[in-house]
């Protein structure tokens, strides 16, 4: 019997992939199309079986109660002290373009997309 | 010295510098000079930082001549994985879209080894954002396995496996997600150690799966690695998910005498050499006196896909953060922000890191959540399961690394899928959030280190170094430097 994906394996095809890269903020150059949609079929056979090990009142898994985040001593942090603020000039020595205080990006108010 | 500091082990070489038979800085130099020559033939490190490294070393000696009492690292030279932040040189994780990236704190790790003496000397090169089994997957080139040049060295902390191979004197970070400290420390017959989840903060770590990163020790030997996560160990207020107490000695705790033996991590396809290997392993422990239980964990065969699933959902969100605007490189001329964020991001991350975020993507989307990232969660919940009712009859388990030892360079480049079923052994440890080491178990007939893997029960970090440093002293696997010859 040819590999057959059970009814709920969705099949992915080009425009699905065009969806997720929109949703993930990420170019997709429509050569690379076909490999992807070759890529995610792979993947979703590969996962699919899941489906197997699933028992649907298992609780899901979670690192609580084992590893609680544990919330830190309300106490002051002098600068220089690890975990003390860092600058503004350190966070923006490696952002691409700033203007002053800011982090500059093309103009959105008054552009085409904004209308 | 009778022998030079960079064939000796790291507390080894602390010894020497306390006893004064070599000082600080004549050390560093001499272990410096031989990881620049390692990376050079290797392509293992990204940045060697000697003027900071030597005056941190020649503080040492200043504080020992002026009699201060000598701290648990003193003196000892260490490197960082490129995915762990450090104040000197580039923190790019292998990625062009941080080829310029200066972090602005330093991981809670790195800090803590410097306040015990230890010295940066050096980051090593990794897979892009620590995602590979082969370290191949960087922008900077790949990374050669120092036993067989024409090899992996494993993925994703193989430049830091590769000096723990050729270096000695020295320690080298590593951070694990499904392996990744493991692997490559098989690949290459050193020492390294995947703590459970929440040992060491991963405060400075570029976050990749948060569920699962740990930072860990890859070393010429357990007690070298033991000595290293004893300074990393321990809460941080910077990450809420470090443990509160750490249970146990880390130099010096018991040694586990229940060993179970998991049926189900020695599959068919294992590699013939690799299963008689850690056999072997399993053989010395019983004549030692250790009593042997096989043992099954039924949910293996689904790890891998469980771990799929998981590490991209984490890894998709984790890496939204690299939008060209406050971080990273980007695009020229972007028309408009969409297209600033959609192609500097195309741009800034390589292929496998772009594949891993589209499937993230997916399986967290709208419709497939259910049946794809809520199923795994309740998947991993019943690999952890297996393994604590495993845990409540033996007090370890052994098995092998990796179902094979290092393959040829380009070999499983062309089909992610065959890389990613290097990892079906490892992953399990970083889902159910268990310590697991890997300690060099021997060779195959042609040369080529194996992995013998040991897990412990949650919490059980001090038992798996344990096991690890007494299985050192029942072998001598771990002995043999790599035999590479360079200028």
């Amino acid at each position: 019997m040819p590999d057959t994906p059970p009814l709920d394996t969705p099949q992915i095809g080009p425009d699905d992939v065009r969806k997720i890269a929109a949703l993930a903020r990420l170019r997709v150059a429509e050569e690379e199309i076909d490999g992807l949609v070759e890529h995610f079929s792979k993947m979703m056979h590969f996962v699919e079986h899941l489906a197997d090990a699933d028992d649907p009142d298992c609780e899901p898994f979670r690192l609580e109660p084992r590893t609680v985040a544990a919330l830190r001593p309300d106490t002051p942090i002098n600068p220089g002290e690890p975990g003390s603020p860092v600058s503004l000039e350190a966070w923006q020595r490696n952002a691409p373009a700033t203007d002053g205080p800011y982090f500059t990006v093309p103009r959105v108010v008054g552009s085409e997309d904004s209308k | 010295m009778t022998r030079p500091p960079s064939e000796r082990t790291a507390l080894e070489l602390r010894g020497a510098i306390l006893s004064g038979e070599t000082t600080a800085r004549a050390a560093c130099a001499s272990v410096l000079a031989r990881i620049e020559a390692v990376g050079r033939a290797t392509g293992a490190v990204s940045e060697c930082f000697e003027t900071s490294a030597l005056a941190a070393a020649a503080a040492v000696d200043a504080r020992l001549a002026a009699g201060e009492a000598p701290r648990a690292l003193e003196g000892i030279p260490f490197t960082a994985k490129g995915n762990i932040a450090t104040l000197e040189g580039i923190t790019h994780a292998g990625s062009r879209f941080l080829e310029t990236h200066r972090a602005v704190e330093e991981a809670t790790a790195v800090r803590r080894l410097r306040e015990a003496g230890a010295i940066l000397v050096g980051k090593t090169h990794c897979d892009e954002f620590a995602m590979g089994s082969s370290n191949e997957n960087s922008a900077f080139g790949v990374v050669r396995n120092p036993w067989q040049l024409d090899r992996v060295p494993g993925g994703s902390s193989g430049g830091a496996s590769v000096l723990a191979a050729a270096v000695g004197g020295s320690v080298h970070l590593g951070s694990d997600t499904g392996g990744s400290i493991r692997q490559p420390a098989a690949y290459c017959g050193v020492t390294g150690v995947k703590p459970t989840y929440g040992t060491v903060s991963r405060s400075g770590l570029v976050a990749f799966g948060s569920s699962l990163d740990q930072i860990g020790p890859i070393a010429r030997d357990a007690k070298d690695a033991s000595a290293f996560l004893e300074v990393m160990a321990g809460p941080d207020p910077r990450d809420g998910t470090t443990r509160t107490e750490l249970n146990g000695d880390f130099l010096a705790g018991e040694i586990p005498r229940r060993i179970g033996i998991p049926r189900d991590y020695f599959p068919e396809a294992i590699e013939p050499e690799t299963r008689a290997a850690v056999e072997a392993a399993i053989e010395v422990l019983r004549a030692d006196g250790a009593k042997i239980v096989e043992l099954d964990l039924p949910m293996t065969a689904h790890a891998n896909a469980c771990y799929q699933v998981v590490s991209t959902a984490e890894a998709s969100a984790n890496l939204s953060r690299y939008d060209g605007v406050h971080i990273g490189t980007r695009c020229d001329h972007p028309a408009d922000l969409g297209d600033l964020l959609a192609r500097s991001r195309a741009e800034g991350f390589g292929a496998e890191v772009r594949r891993r975020i589209l499937l993230g993507t997916f399986v967290l989307s709208s419709g497939h959540q259910e049946a794809f990232y809520r199923r795994a969660l309740r998947v991993r919940r019943r690999i952890a399961d297996d393994f604590s009712r495993a845990f409540a009859e033996v007090d370890a388990l052994v098995a092998p690394v990796s179902p094979i030892p290092a393959f040829k360079i380009g070999e499983r480049v062309t089909d992610p899928l065959a890389l990613y079923a290097c990892d079906i052994l490892t992953v399990g440890a970083n889902l159910a959030a268990i310590p697991a080491a890997s300690v060099p178990g021997g060779f195959t007939a042609a040369g080529l280190p194996i992995g013998v893997q040991i897990l412990g029960p949650w919490g059980g970090d001090a038992a798996v170094l344990a096991l690890a440093r007494h299985f050192q002293t029942l072998t001598s696997h771990h002995v043999p430097f790599a035999p590479l010859e360079v200028a």
